[in-house]
């Protein structure tokens, strides 16, 4: 049974537009939701308490520091939700949570941690020569640019280079 | 209830399991015998809790794998599976 007070993400979709970062949530039942989000690690605190005599772990604390808040794109409560900030430069990882809404009051409820990084979508790998003597990809390059291939004789490698 | 000196080791406890309950009250060791479940109607606010608990652990079979992979990353050094937190985070929400 669905509950009307509580609320949990279903669905997931993100992706990125000249380093845009643009996410799109979908929640079991409509709600208004906040993304968190922080450059920070979390980091977990282990707590325990004593169980019949028996000292036991307890759900840790997420330390989840210095976030922003953002509110989603949408107006009111809704089932899809949408997100968006940035750039974000190559390599640069988020951590984000998602907190809600139900007519106006706050729910219980709690969306986990997200962690997403930014991949430069230029540079990638092929794999490396195994039993094959060729290897396939793809990479997206932008209208003008070329291709350069270098041997590095210290890795046995062939260096793909686009500029 | 009776009250003992020290708990049994764990092998007599283990052997005493659906007969006698064994436990600690405020750093008295306790003997006492099994609980017995003796099932009834659940209360309205008791019934719901029930339905909710339910349907989240039922749903946590259908999420997408990247929201899973979330949640077992939270999972990591702790005595919780991914399931565990993920049924927190929506029953109470979590520890941050």
């Amino acid at each position: 049974m669905v509950s009307i007070t509580r609320w949990v993400v279903v669905d997931y979709q993100h992706n990125w537009l000249n380093g845009y970062f643009t996410v799109h949530v979908t929640t079991d039942i409509p709600v208004h939701m906040t993304m968190l989000y922080t450059g920070k690690a979390v980091r977990l605190h282990l707590r325990q308490k004593v169980i019949r005599g028996v000292s036991k772990l307890t759900l840790p604390d997420y330390c989840f520091i210095e976030y922003q808040p953002l509110d989603q794109l949408e107006p009111g409560d809704t089932l899809i939700h949408t997100f968006t900030f940035g750039p974000w430069e190559p390599g640069q990882c988020y951590s984000f949570r998602f907190i809600a809404t139900i007519d106006g009051q706050p729910s219980s409820s709690d969306s986990g941690i997200f962690l997403v990084c930014y991949h430069d979508p230029g540079v990638f790998e092929l794999g490396i020569f195994d039993t094959l003597p060729y290897l396939h990809g793809a990479v997206n390059l932008k209208a003008g640019s070329g291709v350069e291939l270098n041997y590095d004789e210290a890795n046995q490698a062939i260096m793909i280079t686009a500029h | 209830m009776a009250r003992i000196d020290t708990l049994p080791e764990q092998t007599i406890i283990d052997g005493y399991k659906s007969k006698l309950d064994f436990y600690v009250h405020k750093g008295q060791p306790c003997v006492r015998s099994w609980p017995r479940y003796t099932p009834r109607v659940p209360h309205q606010l008791e019934k719901a809790n029930q339905d909710a608990f339910a349907y989240i652990n039922k749903l946590w079979t259908t999420i997408p794998p990247f929201i899973r992979q979330q949640y077992q990353r939270m999972a990591i050094g702790t005595d919780f599976r991914a399931q565990d937190i993920f049924v927190r985070g929506y029953m109470h929400g979590l520890n941050y």
